[in-house]
Order: structure tokens, then C-alpha cells, then sequence
């Protein structure tokens, strides 16, 4: 039995009641009566008014609450409570789609004028296969380009084929059909010009016009470290 | 996982080197009784397609510029004697090829906005090649 001492201010009902009150009063603005601890009936400085050995809780008073020993220690409280924060945190809006753009040189794929893949053109893409297959990825858009020699009409009919045979290989290594498109933007776009190589005929040409013939690789998804790793999957 | 793409891609070498020349031609499309396929992008296609010309009685190739470069995407209208169209399609590449059955013909060829004009004879036998050209790209 801990009955406060007498000499002490004990509350009287009544002035128990009072704070209840105000505790209610107070829990819409967050904040408490100035002489109480959230939850809590006090004397003041935090000292909680105890009845039968327990503290008298106010309306406040949630599981949970604590005031200097008045409620027993829950067992392995602890370490939880800071996870919790950490999931709250993490589901916030979904991801923005990431994108990662992949260049690839079509003189490494085709030989000139060609469709068929070469053998080298074979492994760099079972290489891109690999890379897009450990990604989250959504839509893999390839779009192929062309020197400007020649007409128009065959190049953009050039680059989109050579498109095409990259996604059917990419298709054939694991790669979503469904999520794969190839266009062709012919040469309207050639980074150097014919004019850029005055003078140069045939081989030399092709040589000096070699950083038009590329295919973009453009891979939207929602985990980029995935998508850009060189880590290998074997 | 690595054996078995070691072994499926000797497999596709193989298969690749056998059907080289048919897997390079173009599928053949039928439209009202008149067979026909076009392509010829790529070097790969092109001779495919020139090796299957002595097989259709018309072949048709399309170029243009002062080095008669491919040209890709030609509109193509063949009308028989009496004007009635045969064959209405978009070459897929600079080379097309068409089974008519022997007869004078009309052949329309569109690239771009320039339209080029030949009349044909188209015999039993032997295959008849026809050129278009124009003089700018």
C-alpha cells in the first residue's frame, strides 16, 4: 500500500475529474495539461499519482504510453519500433520508370549492306539479351539507322529490317515479344554527312560514314541497377 | 544453360548453311490469283530474290539516282489489255517479282510522287525483266 502522504497535495476526486476533463480537452490540440505527462495524472514534475500501486491513467492514456515505472516493460519492445519507421517510409509512390539507352554499333552487327548478323554481332547481343532479362523491364524499343549512301527509301527500308532482325534475335534470347518493338529512321538523321567525306570513294566511304550505321537500344523499366549491371548470370 | 546454347547455336550454324538461299527470300504473297514478292534490302536478299527471278515471268527492279541506287517502298499497278487492275501493292524492297499469266500489260511504278510508266509483254516462257528508273533519289 503507497498512499501518498498526507502532508501532500492529494487530489480529490473532484480534481480528478477536472483533469480528465482537460486532458480531453487538450488531446484535440495535441497537447496536455501543464501539469500532467500525456496519459498520465501527475503531482507535477513528471511524479505519477498512484492508487493501489498503480498509476491513474487520464483519457489520454493509450497502451503504449509510459511514465517513469508505472506500466511492467514489454519483453523485446525495442527493436521492432525502428523497422516500423522504416516500412512506413518505403511504400510511398511506385517508382518512376527508369530508362537505360544502349548503343550499339551496326558495323559490329551486320557486314555492309548485309541483314544477317554476324557472329561477334551474335555474342554482343546474347550479351544485351542478358543484361534486359535481369532487368524489370517494361519495353525494349530498338531503332536502327543508316549511312546516308544510297536512296532514302532503302535506308530507312535497311535500318528498319536490321531493327527487325535484332529484336527477332533478342526475342530468341528470352527477351518478351510482346515488349519488343524495331523501327528504322533511315539516314535523314546521319550524324556525318556525305559533304563530311569529300573525295573518299567506296571503301573509304563506308569507313568515314561508320558512325551513322547504330542501332539505339532503348530499355524502360523500374530497377535501373539491374538493367545497367555488367555483373554476369551464369 | 551455356551447353545447351553452345549446341542449339552449332544446331542454327548448321541449319543456317543449309537453307541459306530460302531462308534469305522473301515469303511469297497470293492476292487474287496473282502471285507475287517483293524485298531485296540487304545483299543477302537481293541475290536470293535475283536467283528466283528465273522462276516468275516478271521481275521488276527499281533504282534511281546517277549511280542507279535500290530504291525501297514503289507503289506498283499492273492493269491487263483491258484495264483491269491486277496487281495493286508496295515493293517491300527494290526488287519484285510477279506470276502472270502470259499477256500485254500495263505496270504503274510510284516512288515518292514520281510515276513512271512501261508497257509489257509477258511471254509463256522465260522470265522478262523490267527496269525503273529515276533520275533523282
Amino acid at each position: 500500500m503507497q498512499f501518498p502522504n498526507r502532508s501532500t497535495r492529494r487530489p480529490s476526486w473532484a480534481l480528478l475529474r477536472w483533469s480528465a476533463a482537460a486532458a480531453m480537452i487538450a488531446v484535440g490540440t495535441g497537447a496536455h495539461a501543464a501539469d500532467d505527462v500525456a496519459g498520465y495524472l501527475t503531482y507535477g514534475a513528471g511524479r505519477p499519482v498512484t492508487s493501489s500501486g498503480k498509476c491513474v491513467h487520464t483519457l489520454e492514456w493509450q497502451p503504449g504510453m509510459q511514465l517513469a515505472d508505472c506500466e511492467p516493460k514489454p519483453p523485446v519492445a525495442a527493436a521492432p519500433v525502428v523497422e516500423v519507421v522504416e516500412v512506413v517510409e518505403a511504400p510511398k509512390a511506385p517508382p518512376p520508370p527508369v530508362v537505360v539507352p544502349f548503343r550499339l554499333s551496326l558495323d559490329m552487327l551486320f557486314d555492309y549492306d548485309s541483314t544477317a548478323l554476324k557472329p561477334e554481332g551474335r555474342d554482343a547481343l546474347v550479351a544485351l539479351a542478358e543484361k534486359i532479362a535481369s532487368s524489370d523491364y517494361q519495353s525494349v524499343q530498338i531503332t536502327g539507322y543508316a549511312d546516308p549512301i544510297g536512296t532514302k527509301s532503302y535506308n530507312q527500308s535497311l535500318s528498319q529490317r536490321r531493327a527487325q532482325v535484332i529484336a527477332a534475335y533478342l526475342a530468341g534470347r528470352g527477351i518478351d515479344a510482346g515488349k519488343l518493338s524495331a523501327v528504322g529512321a533511315g539516314s535523314a538523321d546521319a550524324v556525318v554527312k556525305l559533304e563530311d567525306c569529300k573525295g573518299r570513294r567506296r571503301a573509304a566511304l563506308i569507313d568515314c560514314l561508320q558512325p551513322d550505321r547504330y542501332a539505339d537500344v532503348t530499355v524502360t523499366g523500374t530497377v535501373q541497377q539491374a538493367a545497367t549491371s555488367t555483373g554476369d548470370t551464369q | 544453360m551455356k551447353a545447351r546454347f553452345i549446341f542449339s547455336a552449332a544446331t542454327l550454324a548448321v541449319a543456317f548453311s543449309l537453307a541459306a538461299h530460302s531462308a534469305n527470300l522473301p515469303s511469297a504473297q497470293t492476292v487474287d490469283g496473282i502471285t507475287f514478292l517483293s524485298g531485296g534490302v540487304g545483299h543477302e536478299e537481293a541475290s536470293a530474290l535475283k536467283a528466283e527471278a528465273k522462276n516468275y515471268p516478271l521481275s521488276l527492279v527499281f533504282t534511281a539516282g546517277p549511280r542507279h541506287a535500290f530504291v525501297s517502298e514503289v507503289k506498283v499497278t499492273i492493269k491487263d489489255k483491258a484495264g483491269k487492275v491486277v496487281l495493286d501493292s508496295t515493293s517491300d524492297g527494290p526488287i519484285m517479282l510477279v506470276k502472270l499469266p502470259a499477256g500485254e500489260y500495263r505496270i504503274d511504278a510510284v516512288q515518292g510522287d514520281a510515276s513512271l510508266q512501261r508497257k509489257v509483254h509477258v511471254a509463256a516462257q522465260g522470265g522478262k525483266q523490267v527496269a525503273f528508273h529515276w533520275r533523282t533519289a
